[in-house]
């Protein structure tokens, strides 16, 4: 088990703790189901967590794990910078949609993205962030009268 | 008349509106964007008809109710198109189908999952709507004997589905359903009023939407790993095949029409109990379907019959939710109330009432909803080919629309930007617990049913006073030894296969 898996477990951990221990000031029947879910996956976590320390000398940990879906062994160095340039660019699509709203961000994202991240021409990345805006505005704004968020920014 | 006292001359009636040329561009229009609207992540069958009812103002009850019952019924074929080819359940009750669904798109049988998908749709939305008007005294009887501790015992039924999930190990599901039925408990206490862990955020008063949740989860996390690994859905090399993929979908769909038959069954009457909802049905039938059918080791990997489970019993149940609707005036699901919002404006009563003066419109809503499928059917199967080639584009084209797809469709389901940033958080949540091989799954269906599991547990204990309230009810004990034997059997099954392989 890699240190990242580890460090997951562990941050789950502490949230799975926190809420228990925030659970301890809900009164009477508001705290059963949060103490109950907090204990029983905390003690899940918690036994899986001691064990990923311990799964070198205990032998029988390995019954219990089977391969991840995408270990982190499979990713290659090139592979670990675009997690991080993929995290980065999706939050930094929903910042811009909350500051600035669907109109602006969805293009402006769906341009950035394809130009730079992707590198693809420019006409590609043009034509693809005119689009997808367009079906936006057309399925949204104009048949469901739906009001997308402006941003916080703009009035 | 009696409810269920079928009246072959008002039938008849019904049908000839169907079948005229008005009807039938009605039913057509009715499924397409019943179809649409499924496929689209954050738009639903609820969305359509909310979209459709001002449209059927100037309308008949009768033609209002074709309308409205073909989009209806279409859209939960439509939602298993995103659930296959994109892991993304256009709607939370295919949320089941993606177990198998998608596994097999990645493995070039998109075709064979949406052949299969559309045969089991129509199969399911048939029994269950055949089922349903067949034995609505009898139904009728079992909806009116539910209460709280059968309700628990319901979405405990649902929650016991982790245990038998394949994604991930055991351990690892049931911490991941642990924690999702702890982020149930974000928001207002449905008893009591009570906040909790809302740590003074406006918006996390009403707690976590599930639908960002599913989005971000099954989606996001799809799409991130989609860009991160710089690879189409689908193998390229096995990528999906021409005509032939959808057609062995069907023909696996008739081979396992028993299991259809179950799962539609399943579906039927979890749809008839209102409040249960379509989503514990289609898990129910995929969990009946991996424990009863032999060679299951393939379920959660890409197995056919985990898709033909799911789909058959998420639209059967469309059937059954009809029944406390229109006999009680009770809806047991969203769409069930629009349905009765959209009745009410056509000045059309519910409960015993349509049985006798509007027996026409409870026709035509059955024959709309038959008719729709058919429809759905060829359609989801002429054009299974050319869905499937999504599967094949290059995912730094479609992986950020889709991405976009999900903040717009999160957004528009309660028109709150806070919904968007919980997608956001969920995807990269989904995207960890997808590389350490945690069930989102059981996230999800943690967060689904904790709440309801809470309501119901603590209703019985305040109506029947002590913990033996749930088993003095003959349903509900019925129900708890299910229960028992459906986390129990798996762990038999494998035993018994061990011990085949070591003799």
């Amino acid at each position: 088990m890699k240190n990242e898996e580890k460090i997951f477990m562990i941050f789950l951990l502490i949230i799975m703790l926190l809420m228990v221990v925030f659970s301890f000031n809900y009164s009477g029947g508001s705290q059963i189901l949060p103490l109950a879910s907090g204990i029983f996956s905390a003690l899940i976590m918690g036994f899986l967590v001691t064990m990923s320390f311990f799964s070198k000398i205990i032998s029988f940990y390995q019954k219990f794990e089977t391969k991840p879906v995408l270990s982190e062994d499979e990713l290659s160095v090139d592979e670990k910078k675009r997690e991080v340039s993929v995290i980065a660019w999706f939050s930094g699509c929903t910042a811009t949609i909350y500051f600035l709203g669907f109109l602006i961000g969805i293009p402006l994202f769906l341009f950035m993205f394809l130009k730079i991240w992707a590198k693809e021409s420019w006409l590609m990345s043009s034509v693809l962030a005119v689009v997808v805006l367009g079906v936006v505005y057309f399925t949204f704004i104009y048949i469901l009268r739906v009001p997308l968020h402006s941003g916080i920014l703009l009035p | 008349m009696e409810i269920g006292m079928f009246d072959a001359d008002v039938f008849w009636a019904t049908l000839k509106i169907m079948l005229n040329a008005r009807g039938i561009l009605i039913l057509l229009a009715g499924t397409v964007i019943g179809m649409i609207f499924g496929a689209i992540p954050g738009l639903s069958g609820v969305t359509a008809m909310v979209v459709l009812i001002p449209m059927t103002f100037g309308m008949d009850p009768v033609t209002a109710m074709l309308l409205l019952g073909a989009a209806y019924g279409a859209a939960t074929y439509g939602g298993a198109v995103p659930a296959i080819l994109i892991n993304t359940p256009g709607e939370p009750p295919n949320a089941a189908t993606v177990l198998d669904g998608f596994p097999m798109s990645q493995r070039g049988k998109s075709g064979t999952a949406l052949g299969a998908a559309a045969t089991a749709s129509t199969l399911g939305g048939f029994i269950g709507l055949i089922v349903t008007f067949c034995f609505i005294p009898l139904l009728a009887k079992f909806v009116m004997a539910f209460s709280y501790p059968e309700f628990f015992m319901m979405t405990f039924f649902g929650l016991s589905i982790i245990a038998v999930l394949g994604e991930g190990t055991l351990l690892k599901g049931l911490a991941a359903g642990g924690f999702g039925i702890l982020l149930s408990c974000v928001g207002y206490d449905p008893m009591t009023s009570e906040l909790r862990y809302t740590f003074g955020i406006e918006y996390l008063w009403d707690g976590i939407e599930v639908v960002p949740a599913l989005f971000g989860l099954l989606a996001i996390g799809e799409v991130m790993d989609l860009l991160v690994k710089k690879k189409p859905i689908a193998d390229l090399k096995t990528g999906p095949q021409k005509g032939v993929g959808v057609w062995s979908g069907v023909i696996a769909t008739l081979k396992n029409s028993f299991l259809v038959l179950r799962c539609s069954g399943i579906g039927t009457i979890i749809g008839a109990i209102p409040g249960v909802g379509g989503t514990v049905a289609g898990f129910i039938s995929y969990m009946h379907a991996k424990q009863t059918c032999r060679n299951n080791e393939n379920f959660g990997k890409g197995d056919v019959r985990g898709v033909i489970a799911s789909e058959a019993a998420n639209d059967a149940k469309e059937g059954g939710a009809l029944l406390p609707t229109l006999a009680f005036g009770i809806p047991g699901s969203a769409g069930m109330a629009v349905f009765l919002g959209a009745l009410t404006l056509h000045g059309i009563d519910t409960g015993q009432d349509i049985f006798i003066a509007n027996l026409d419109v409870v026709y035509m809503l059955l024959i709309s909803m038959l008719g729709c499928h058919i429809v759905a059917a060829i359609i989801g199967l002429s054009l299974a080919d050319k869905m499937a080639l999504l599967t094949k584009i290059r995912p730094v084209l479609f992986a950020p629309i889709l991405f976009l797809v999900c903040l717009i469709g999160s957004f528009a389901l309660r028109n709150s930007v806070g919904d968007v940033i919980v997608t956001l958080l969920f995807g990269l949540l989904g995207y960890e617990m997808r590389k350490f091989g945690f069930s989102r799954i059981a996230l999800i269906l943690g967060l689904l049913l904790g709440n309801m599991a809470e309501i119901s547990f603590r209703q019985t204990l305040m109506t029947e006073a002590k913990l033996l309230g749930f088993f003095i009810r003959p349903i509900s004990l019925i129900l708890f030894l299910l229960i028992l034997l459906s986390v129990i059997l798996p762990f038999i099954q494998s035993y018994r296969r061990r011990r085949i392989n070591e003799k």
